[in-house]
């Protein structure tokens, strides 16, 4: 029996949401009970960041096995969700696209940084933190976008193209709205007088994009899962 | 009347409902104490029979210490006189017999640091301030039991007429006496002047003149001073200097009165680290030597400081160092021994009062809440006698404390605004002391309760104060009510009512019964008054028109109800979800304004907030015709290019430079951010109230951001008549055109000029130019810029009609001029058609004898650059030669968001008339830049921070009235306000403009068919659309205003639930005034913008008519 491509596409959501919302909260607690939660704005966190980078490029790889599996299995595959493995499959085609993506990732961290200064971090210090700030959201935001769809659709959708019927699509883009929005939001507590070490820039801004984030995948999994 | 002039006053009801709602509110929560007309009065001093007041030493006691003096009272017991004196209930009080003399010396703004001695540090290291009374410091340390210094804690606010009325009262400050600080109301209460005054003794007086406004004909001799010209350092110390001397050597007072100003003028004009300020104080050295060596043996003296300063030099807050000044008194007889007394270093400033007299053998004031300062009594046996001077120091309390008793009780009983509980705990207290009295019989008894004295007092004194902060509960829900009610309704008629709709329910009868309703109220209103119905006629009739007039926009709403229903239904179904984004925005600004600190930090989170709404308006922009989904699948699949051409169109790329230069720009403005108290590192930035005190940074400094400055400005200047020439509305010589052409670089020269000479020391100015000299350069610029807008105002139009001849028209003058004669053309075609007066064979001929006009097509919105040119130019005046920058950012900013919002409502809408409708987010992005640039002008919601020298330019400090000063202040406070309101209708006019002026900037502009084609008439669409013209623009008018209102309601709310905050006189109630005041310069302006709209388009009528009277004859 074929399995659509609908399907198909639900099933790698499940698997993608799934695995996130299970590695993910280990991480937050893991940081949050560890002292590396107050140096989220310091190089020193760059380990944390290593892991969230490990872990999803390993969950693109195991979920494009899974469907080239299944795909072998049913004999047909939509080549959607294998952007870069499909495209003659060749070294050369793949260096291309990961040249591209890291292009595009360095100037995302670079735009990331001009427009937290823009809205308001200091200019003249606490580089690092903003820095940080910006490789954490690209990590959670470009990366997995140049990685499941490619760098000239990540692109696009960073443009604010709305990717179609494409339930990995929605994905990504719910998953970097949510980020950017928690971001956004974490920035709230700064100002308060409170007085607390997690208000320091950029704690507040870098929690609410790791919760935006989390939320956007539960988010997905709980809206993906009747559907199977 | 016509339905422009309707909506106008319909604009003008609103803006009334507002500031009335907000007036009541300020009625009842700005409230103070009140004052009782009950004056203390001696008991004649020998009570108990024939006692002698006969007394070899200076201070004649009342005879029943007769420890002392037991001869001359024998027939009193000790006993029967201290029963008496405990039960004395009334405004009755012994007072001693007293020849001593005080000479109070009030040094304004003496801080504690100036006064303390720093022994150890070298001359190098000292601060200019530090160190130089030395005088103080080698009394103290040669006579220790003639001097002490003590901390002398002023209670806030720290402005020179309250503390001046806690000086000679003793009563507490309330809040709302700020305000009358100018114009200074006599002092009717119970004071220490009025009871000299009544034992038929002299106060001679010299100094600052708000003294004389307090106190009219209380003096035999007065030298008064002007006051308020803070940048002149030494015209009341010299006239002082004058006669202090000569006073001193008179003897017919017993108080004499000094109040220099020098100190605090140099603390506002140079700051305290300047090298003027350690003249200033070694000045004050001398004179206070030459006094100590001066005075006689009688005679006290007392150095006081009336509050202190910032490091800014400034005051009015309630900081430790606006709040810590220094007292200092000398003796020639020894003082009460410290050694003996519980001796405190910190004293409150009301103390003052009760001892000066106890030593002037006076009843202490009946208001009086201060306790009295043993150490600095003089010691009635010169020191050799212990026990009579604790006796003397003990009746000296206990009269203080009777006093204190007596007049909490009578205002508890008059007002009953304390509450019982704490009224009982004082009273159980005080029963204790009493008791507590009978049983003293020695000195560590007497140190005991003297320190039991000092509780109850500041028991007493904080209950007064929880009180002081009471407010008219009645008159706040009321005002809370109707600003509420006035919002809501007025949210329902203009986003709920379609503008047709609303347009049909004005014409009717109904109009008529609003107006009689109105003037009925008012006359009724009156009558009552008249009559004696209503005690205060202001708050009931602000009361009553509001509540009829809100039952008047209730009708209004009940009947188009349908129609609002109806609305909103369409709207939700609509579903826009940017506008939902602005009010979800605009209501979390709102939620902000109950936390202390986003009000602290509110210019920053308004950046944020004008970013976000920026960002997300040009990235929720998509072109007007979007590419099918799927095509655009098909060429990501074929074409992997960088990204997707049909995404990011010229168009929007344009829109993300230009956000992205907006941001910048707002950042920018951010380093003229003014930072107050609350936030951390405060005292770093570099330009806050460095501007025009140029001395404060040095002076190659100054000089670059001069030129800085003035570039900027001539650079605005610049673009703003290059824009109008290019526009065509600079040709011809009509008097629009020739003050728009030439007045901008008059006051741009005369602005430099005074800056110029502002900036150089004084000596060498008044060397070279008479004050009314240097005066004569902004009164130019004030007149210049008061002809422009009245010209523009009566003659709104600059455009040119060419003078009819064959060969004007090959006549391509500026850039876009050539096809104005074609847009006349198409226009006049319009008219006639609509007239329907025009000839068939009329059109023929059209071509030849068609009248050219210049700067037709962008008439509206020239009104509007020439206006905002012209304020702006004032408000950069006012500012000054450091913020006037912060204005051409302001300008800048406020275009750039222009073009964004025009060019993103000019795709959205398919037809012209929705170009009408100005939406939600952006009249909420021009509000949140109008506040943020409260901010980004140098300003901060706190009283220290308001720019009072802005009260100088062109008036060089003589007022003859108080109205002109205030008036510069407010226009330079709400410099943003001012000009982003005034010119609030670009915001209707800017997509027709951008249209005009830059077509290629919206490339679907060929493409469609209706819209290009009434685009291409440019502004001249708005007049032929007048009547919806109009509507939009009261609509539009109504949603700023209604932005404010929001606030300002939420403000009130703040302020109402916070009123018991520790924050609420610091932060919520400043917050309150400046944000109401604010309200009030935005009210006017709105009005004033609407009536240039109707100006300009009545006289675009006026002219179209005789054009066409000439063209067909």
């Amino acid at each position: 029996m074929c399995i659509s491509p609908v399907e198909d596409g639900h099933k790698l959501v499940t698997f993608y949401t799934g695995f996130t919302c299970v590695y993910f909260p280990i991480v937050i607690c893991a940081v949050y009970f560890t002292e590396y939660f107050y140096s989220i704005g310091k190089y020193s966190f760059f380990p944390v960041i290593g892991v969230i980078f490990v872990a999803e490029s390993s969950k693109y790889l195991i979920g494009t096995c899974i469907v080239k599996r299944n795909s072998t299995g049913s004999g047909r595959y939509d080549e959607r969700y294998l952007t870069v493995s499909t495209k003659k499959n060749s070294t050369k085609s793949r260096l291309k696209e990961g040249i591209k993506s890291s292009v595009i990732i360095v100037i995302m961290i670079v735009v990331y940084f001009s427009v937290a200064v823009l809205f308001g971090a200091e200019v003249f210090s606490k580089h690092e933190e903003t820095f940080m700030l910006s490789v954490l959201l690209c990590v959670l935001t470009v990366f997995p976008a140049c990685l499941h769809m490619g760098a000239s659709s990540a692109i696009n959708l960073i443009f604010g193209q709305k990717p179609s019927n494409d339930v990995v699509g929605t994905l990504i883009l719910r998953s970097i709205q949510l980020t950017l929005f928690g971001a956004w939001l974490g920035a709230f507590v700064i100002p308060l007088d409170w007085d607390r070490a997690w208000q320091e820039w950029p704690i507040p801004c870098a929690s609410g994009a790791v919760l935006g984030f989390t939320a956007a995948n539960l988010l997905m999994m709980i809206n993906v899962v009747p559907k199977l | 009347m016509e339905i422009h002039w309707k909506y106008f006053f319909l604009l003008l009801w609103f803006s009334y409902l507002f500031m009335s709602g907000v007036l009541l509110f300020a009625r009842g929560f700005l409230l103070n104490r009140e004052v009782l007309p009950h004056k203390s009065r001696c008991i004649p001093a020998n009570v108990c029979g024939n006692t002698s007041r006969t007394n070899s030493n200076n201070i004649s006691l009342q005879s029943e210490n007769n420890e002392g003096f037991s001869t001359q009272s024998g027939q009193c017991r000790q006993e029967e006189l201290w029963t008496e004196k405990i039960d004395m209930i009334g405004d009755q009080q012994t007072c001693w017999l007293s020849r001593t003399k005080v000479v109070l010396i009030v040094i304004d703004a003496l801080k504690f640091d100036f006064v303390y001695f720093h022994e150890k540090l070298q001359d190098q290291e000292l601060l200019p301030y530090q160190n130089k009374l030395k005088v103080i410091n080698d009394l103290l340390a040669k006579e220790p039991d003639h001097t002490r210094l003590f901390k002398f804690i002023a209670d806030p606010p720290t402005t020179t007429m309250q503390r001046l009325k806690g000086l000679t009262t003793g009563s507490l400050p309330t809040f709302v006496d700020i305000g009358s600080n100018f114009a200074t109301p006599e002092i009717n209460e119970d004071n220490i002047l009025d009871q000299i005054k009544s034992q038929n003794k002299n106060i001679v007086f010299m100094g600052d003149d708000t003294w004389s406004g307090l106190y009219p004909k209380r003096f035999i001799r007065e030298y008064s001073y002007p006051s308020f010209n803070v940048w002149d350092l030494d015209t009341v110390d010299s006239g002082i200097m004058n006669h202090l001397m000569p006073e001193i050597l008179k003897k017919d007072w017993s108080l004499l009165i000094a109040h220099f100003l020098g100190v605090d003028h140099c603390g506002h004009r140079y700051g305290p680290y300047h090298s003027e300020m350690a003249r200033k104080l070694s000045e004050m050295n001398d004179m206070i030597r030459s006094v100590v060596d001066t005075v006689d043996n009688h005679t006290m003296l007392f150095v006081i400081g009336d509050h202190g300063m910032t490091s800014t030099g400034d005051h009015g807050g309630d900081s430790d160092a606006e709040v810590t000044a220094a007292m200092f008194v000398f003796s020639r007889k020894p003082l009460l021994s410290t050694e003996i007394f519980p001796h405190s270093d910190t004293v409150n400033q009301v103390d003052l009062v009760p001892t000066l007299s106890t030593i002037l053998g006076l009843p202490i004031p009946y208001a009086n809440l201060g306790s009295v300062i043993l150490e600095a009594l003089p010691s009635l046996t010169e020191g050799k006698d212990i026990l009579s001077d604790w006796k003397f120091a003990l009746e000296t309390l206990w009269i203080n404390v009777q006093q204190i008793m007596e007049y909490t009780r009578h205002y508890s009983k008059k007002t009953n605004q304390f509450s019982q509980e704490r009224l009982s705990l004082v009273q159980m207290s005080y029963t204790m002391l009493k008791e507590n009295i009978k049983s003293i019989s020695s000195l560590e008894d007497f140190v005991n309760f003297s320190s039991r004295v000092k509780s109850h007092l500041s028991l007493v004194r904080q209950m007064c104060e929880e009180v002081w902060v009471q407010f008219d509960a009645v008159l706040m829900y009321n005002g809370l009510l109707l600003t509420f009610v006035s919002v809501f309704f007025i949210f329902l008629l203009v986003d709920g009512v379609p503008g047709d709709q609303l347009k049909e329910t004005l014409s009717g009868t109904f109009q008529y019964i609003i107006i009689g309703c109105l003037v009925f109220t008012a006359f009724g209103t009156f009558i009552c008054y008249l009559i004696n119905l209503g005690n205060n006629i202001e708050i009931s009739l602000y009361f009553a028109a509001g509540i009829l007039s809100m039952i008047m926009v209730a009708l209004i709403i009940i009947r188009s109800w349908a129609a609002i229903s109806s609305h909103w239904q369409n709207q939700v179904k609509s579903n826009d979800w940017l506008s939902v984004i602005g009010r979800v925005l605009l209501i979390l600004s709102l939620c902000g304004l109950f936390s202390n600190s986003y009000v602290v930090e509110e210019a920053t989170v308004l950046s944020y907030f004008l970013l976000t709404m920026a960002w997300l308006l040009v990235y929720n922009f998509k072109p007007s015709k979007p590419e099918p989904a799927g095509r655009v699948k098909t060429s990501e699949r074929q074409l992997p290019s960088w990204f997707n051409k049909t995404l990011l169109t010229p168009l929007k790329f344009k829109l993300f430079m230009f956000v992205t230069l907006l941001s910048v720009l707002v950042r920018l403005s951010q380093y003229y951010w003014l930072c107050r108290e609350e936030q951390i590192g405060c005292e770093s930035s570099a330009l806050h109230k460095a501007h025009s005190f140029a001395s404060l940074v040095n002076m190659r400094y100054c000089n670059s951001q001069w030129f800085f400055t003035l570039i900027c400005l001539a650079l605005f200047v610049t673009v703003g008549r290059i824009w109008l020439r290019s526009c065509g509305n600079l040709v011809g010589f009509s008097p629009t055109v020739t003050i728009a052409r030439y007045g901008p670089t008059i006051i741009v020269v005369c602005t430099a000029g005074f800056w110029v000479l502002q900036s150089l020391p004084n000596d060498t100015k008044y060397k070279l130019f008479l004050p009314l000299q240097i005066q004569i350069l902004p009164w130019i610029v004030y007149t210049v810029i008061f002809v422009a807008l009245m010209t523009t105002l009566f003659q709104p139009l600059s455009i040119f009609v060419v003078p009819r001849r064959k060969d004007s028209m090959i006549l391509p003058v500026y850039g876009q001029t050539n096809i104005i004669p074609h847009l006349f053309n198409q226009m006049k075609e319009l008219m006639r058609g609509r007239s329907k007066s025009g000839v068939a064979g009329g059109d023929d001929s059209l071509g030849k004898d068609v009248p050219i006009v210049y700067g037709l097509a962008t008439v509206y919105s020239s009104v509007f650059v020439n206006v905002c040119v012209f304020v702006c130019l004032l408000v950069a005046l006012l500012l000054g030669d450091t913020m006037a920058s912060s204005v051409v950012l302001m300008y800048t900013t406020s275009i750039v968001l222009l073009i964004i919002l025009s060019a993103i409502q000019y795709e959205k809408s398919f037809y012209t008339a929705q170009l009408f409708k100005v939406p939600w987010s952006s009249v909420i992005c021009w509000g949140f830049l109008t506040v943020y640039f409260f901010y980004g002008t140098g300003h901060t919601t706190t009283f220290p921070g308001i720019q009072w020298e802005a009260a100088f330019v062109g008036t060089g400090g003589q007022f003859s009235n108080h109205v002109v000063p205030a008036l510069l202040v407010c226009l330079n406070t709400f410099a943003a306000h001012v000009v982003l309101s005034v010119t609030l209708p670009v915001l209707l006019v800017a997509p027709f403009t951008l249209h005009v002026m830059f077509p290629k900037m919206l490339p679907s502009a060929d493409k469609d068919s209706i819209k290009s084609k009434d685009m291409k008439r440019g502004e001249l669409i708005l007049y032929e659309k007048a009547d919806l013209l109009y509507q939009e623009a009261f609509i539009l008018c109504t949603k700023y205003i209604l932005f404010f209102g929001i606030r300002m309601f939420m403000c009130m709310l703040a302020a109402t639930v916070h009123c018991r905050h520790l924050m609420v006189w610091k932060i919520f109630a400043p917050k309150l005034i400046f944000e109401g005041l604010g309200l009030f310069v935005v009210l006017p302006c709105v009005l004033v913008s609407y009536l240039l709209v109707i100006q300009i388009t009545t006289h675009i009528k006026a002219l179209l008519l005789r054009l066409d009277k000439e063209s067909s004859p």
